[in-house]
């Protein structure tokens, strides 16, 4: 029983470490249709800024917002200038992800390129040890769920008490409804890129803080489970990618102590498995209602 | 010269599997539009396959590497594990990765199912020995041949090209096929190719796992001739390097996958290998990386269907003395009519095309012996004529009502689209469907046809419930549909688009494919002359080899009249037939509308065009609301107060 519970308890840490970056993704599909495979990257990005930032000895809870900028810049800058110019030249929704897939390669490989193919490793203060009852942490993973909830809240609250929240969700539904009444699109979408950017960012430097490793391929070793997590919650939904990283990160590390700890993200991705035989029509269904890149 | 000889004989190998693969993935993706971002995986199940039936088992002499399974089986055979390894594991992730999703959702779901496998199997050292690998695969008859190593490898790649040489023209039969037509027609319109008794999610299936096969044997070749096996031959990313060989070769073409093969993992992918090494290990693989993504993206903008594109099907009608290859034939062909055998008749437009015929009671031309006879009043003076050798069917006899629909229900989550609606309908009447937006006509459409599943009530068709049938079903039942917005197959030629939509056998089975050298040439030769025909009495004859894509709105419209009636169905559903048609044509297709249910064809049409209502409907049924608030005559029913103030004002 204690073992559950503790289980319970790094399940809802791995969560944390998901959430952050599925709540960015899902907001970015959500709202401008692109299914951005090059999300990997910039966690990776992200990662190695955390690396820099703690090699010059810098706090590295500062490196969590400097990936995040970082983070938030180049989706910037690819989605006004990438992105947009190929949806300007009429490129599907399937083709888009094509598109997205060759930028991955292109900056996963840049990188790797930079990196010299080397893995690197990240050294800090864990904090001392905190235990509430059989459940045992670091501070360090407790600051790691602090900041999923912080985010989860400020993003939820955005969305559904700012103005930008409101245009973002009408954005979602209809795009050129959204237009014609005034919303200024172009600013949203600006807007998302930034937010999206972010958390992914962030999402790429609180993975290494957990994982204490950094090469060119952490963010593609993550993103999977990001993505399964944004898909399973519903994409759109930050609350729902909160509650697909809970059952992620559970049944992760369920498995892990269980025994198979080199079967814990296939167990993960089961999950997404076993959701996609049972519910066909459910979150993946092909709608009749044409959907539109919103870039 | 030496070195150089190894060197060849080892690019012609990987040449030949690459190119396998890219059949393979052509078949999958190009033809049927199956994003397939798991390739790699398949050729990775034939490697391991062929590479485990080879060693023997792990015990005694392997005993450094674990792995499952083991035999020690005599060439071929390994051969035949590796495809049946990929079919097999092609078969059980196609169960839920094939499902009708969105196309984007679809490639994320193929890309994890990779990543999936991909860690399972480093991660266990049980199944193949996890990261490390396989190794020790010995070239098979190497040691009986007792040849030198630099000509065996000119026999093993004789060996490989003469796979490939037989693939090819497997393939191309495939593709040449009406399983091959069925396939593009999936890809292009799901919902339009099930309207037409196609069942997508077997063909998908069967695509998948024939591709599945094929790759396997990629991979047990090619484990066969480098004598090893480990994860880092199957990264997700070299699954991208055959997508881009497709890309920049040409998707849909099989030729062009010569070219893009040998662009791409051939000289993008080797010719790195000849520079002088630079920077540190390591670098000039990531340039490579970054060159395939780059190609990638310049083709996705600049080229996306590649340098060779898919090829146009060209049809002619046989007996024609026309020339029939070359630009010349081409040109020739397509302004011709081929309706008549002269070499000379000169380019004659259809009225279809053109403005409205001055003259009343003009009669079409006269056709010369062989071709079916069709006249025809353009304006419709008489429209209830029978058109020649089409007699009305036996059902119109019994007048037994060809569709019951009892109590229907449909919801969308918590709003009833259709409270309680029944409906009749007999052969050889047109029952117009009209009401106010939001009355849930095309929501009933669409429960008759099968798109949606009622909540409540029955739907019979010719006397079978149907009520849970799927849309193939009911079409193979004798159902035929068109769409509000026109479903034409938009890259194939209307020829094509009548061709997919036959009935029978030569629909798009895979056993008939299999036999069709013999009995069922026949009825091919058959589903095209009726096409021919189909294309004669609407005129569109000229328009036989134009992609759908090219056609105007009313052609459009007319093409998928036409496909329907290729099904000789017994109920035709219309779906606001005349949105974006223009008035002239609007008569036209409402007199052929009115021909094809004299034969005996039950209709029903949802129209807002109330003049066309007027004109054509035996009966006219009103809706408001998701219930049916009125039925009888068009005058009965326009006079109606609770249709002026539900629906006319």
């Amino acid at each position: 029983m204690h073992l559950f519970i503790q289980t319970l308890g790094f399940g809802v840490v791995t969560a944390s470490i998901i959430a952050i970056g599925a709540i960015g993704f899902t907001v970015q599909f959500g709202l401008t249709n692109v299914l951005n495979l090059s999300y990997g990257s910039i966690m990776t990005v992200g990662a190695f800024v955390a690396y820099l930032t703690e090699s010059v000895h810098i706090n590295i809870w500062v490196g969590v917002i400097l990936g995040g900028v970082a983070g938030a810049v180049l989706t910037l800058f690819i989605g006004k200038t990438i992105f947009k110019y190929y949806a300007s030249r009429g490129t599907g929704l399937f083709e888009m992800v094509m598109v997205t897939l060759a930028l991955a390669l292109f900056i996963e490989y840049a990188i790797d390129a930079v990196s010299r193919d080397q893995i690197y490793s990240i050294t800090f203060p864990q904090g001392g040890v905190v235990t509430m009852g059989p459940l045992i942490f670091t501070v360090s993973q407790l600051v790691l769920v602090g900041i999923a909830i912080l985010v989860f809240a400020l993003v939820e609250g955005m969305l559904k008490l700012t103005r930008l929240g409101k245009a973002l969700r009408a954005m979602a539904v209809d795009p050129r409804l959204a237009r014609s009444c005034g919303i200024p699109t172009n600013r949203i979408v600006n807007a998302t890129w930034v937010l999206s950017g972010f958390l992914c960012g962030a999402a790429g430097v609180v993975y290494v803080i957990n994982s204490l490793s950094v090469s060119f391929s952490t963010g593609y070793d993550f993103l999977p489970t990001v993505l399964a997590a944004a898909i399973l919650g519903g994409v759109g939904s930050p609350g729902g990618a909160v509650l697909a990283s809970l059952l992620l990160g559970v049944v992760t590390e369920l498995v892990a102590s269980l025994g198979g700890s080199s079967y814990s993200t296939v167990a993960a991705f089961g999950v997404l498995v076993v959701v996609l035989l049972s519910r066909p029509s459910g979150v993946l269904n092909a709608s009749s209602r044409k959907v539109e890149l919103t870039v | 010269m030496g070195s150089y000889s190894f060197y060849l004989s080892t690019l012609l190998v990987y040449f030949a599997i690459d190119l396998l693969c890219a059949w393979s993935l052509n078949l999958q993706y190009g033809y049927a539009g199956v994003i397939n971002f798991a390739f790699i995986v398949f050729q990775a199940a034939g490697a391991y396959a062929a590479s485990v039936v080879v060693l023997g088992s792990d015990t005694g002499i392997n005993s450094y590497e674990t792995y499952i399974l083991g035999a020690k089986v005599p060439f071929p055979l390994p051969l035949v594990a590796a495809a049946f390894a990929g079919a097999f594991l092609s078969g059980l992730v196609g169960l839920f990765a094939l499902r009708r999703i969105r196309r984007d959702y679809q490639a994320a779901v193929m890309l994890i199912v990779s990543l999936i496998l991909f860690q399972a199997v480093s991660a266990d050292t049980h199944l193949f020995n996890g990261s490390n690998g396989l190794t020790g695969i010995a070239h098979p008859l190497q040691a009986s041949l007792g040849v030198s190593l630099s000509t065996y490898q000119w026999i093993y790649a004789g060996w490989v090209s003469a796979i490939c040489v037989v693939m090819y023209f497997v393939v191309q039969a495939l593709c040449r096929s009406s399983w091959g037509r069925a396939l593009k027609a999936i890809r292009d319109q799901d919902d339009a190719a099930s309207s037409l008794g196609l069942n997508g999610t077997v063909l998908r299936m069967q695509v998948f796992i024939i591709g599945g096969a094929i790759a396997g044997l990629s991979g047990g070749l090619l484990v066969e001739f480098i004598g090893a096996w480990s994860p880092g031959a199957w990264g997700y990313a070299e699954t991208f390097v055959i997508f881009t060989a497709l890309l920049v070769g040409g998707v849909g073409n099989n030729r062009g996958m010569l070219l893009g093969t040998l662009i791409v993992p051939i000289i993008v992918l080797q010719v790195p290998t000849f520079l002088p090494a630079f920077g540190y290990p390591g670098l000039v693989d990531a340039i490579q990386w970054m060159v395939i993504g780059l190609l990638w993206m310049l083709f996705l903008l600049v080229r996306p269907r590649g340098l060779l594109p898919e090829r146009r099907n060209i049809a002619t009608r046989p007996g024609s003395p026309l020339p029939r290859s070359g630009l010349q034939g081409l040109v020739i062909r397509m302004l011709t009519l081929g309706r008549d055998h002269s070499v000379t008749e000169p380019f004659v437009r259809s009225p279809a095309i053109t403005a409205p015929a001055p003259s009343p009671g003009e009669q079409g031309e006269a056709s010369p012996a062989g071709s079916v006879a069709v006249m025809r009043s353009v304006t419709g003076s008489s429209p209830h004529e029978h058109v020649n050798g089409h007699a009305p069917r036996p059902d119109v006899l019994t007048r037994e009502p060809v569709m019951v629909a009892q109590d229907l229900v449909v919801r969308y989550g918590g709003v009833a689209a259709v409270q309680g609606v029944s409906l009749q309908v007999f052969p050889g009447e047109i029952v117009g469907l009209i009401g106010p937006n939001g009355a849930g006509k095309s929501s009933l459409l669409a429960a008759l046809a099968g798109q949606l599943r009622p909540r409540g009530g029955v739907i019979r068709l010719r006397g079978q419930d149907v009520t849970k049938s799927a849309p193939y079903a009911r079409a193979r039942l004798g159902l035929a549909r068109t769409f509000q917005t026109t479903s034409e197959f938009p890259a194939m030629t209307v020829f094509e688009n009548l061709l997919v939509s036959s009935r029978g056998a030569t629909g798009a089975s895979l056993w008939h494919v299999a036999g069709r050298w013999r009995t069922n040439r026949a009825e091919d030769q058959a589903a095209e002359a009726r096409a021919w025909e189909v294309l004669d009495r609407f005129e569109m004859t000229e328009t036989a080899n134009a992609y759908g894509a090219e056609l105007s709105g009313g052609q459009r419209r007319l093409v998928e009249i036409m496909r329907c009636l290729m099904r000789d169905p017994a109920l035709l559903l219309l779906d606001e037939p005349m949105v974006g048609v223009a008035p002239h044509l609007v008569k036209k297709i409402s007199s052929d509308l009115r021909e094809v249910a004299d034969e005996g064809i039950g209709m029903v049409l949802v129209e807002h065009a109330l003049e066309v209502v007027s004109t054509l409907c035996d009966r006219v049924v009103v809706m408001a609301l998701g219930r049916v608030i009125a039925e009888g005559t068009y005058d009965e029913v326009v006079t109606d107060q609770g249709v002026r103030d539900a629906y006319l004002g």
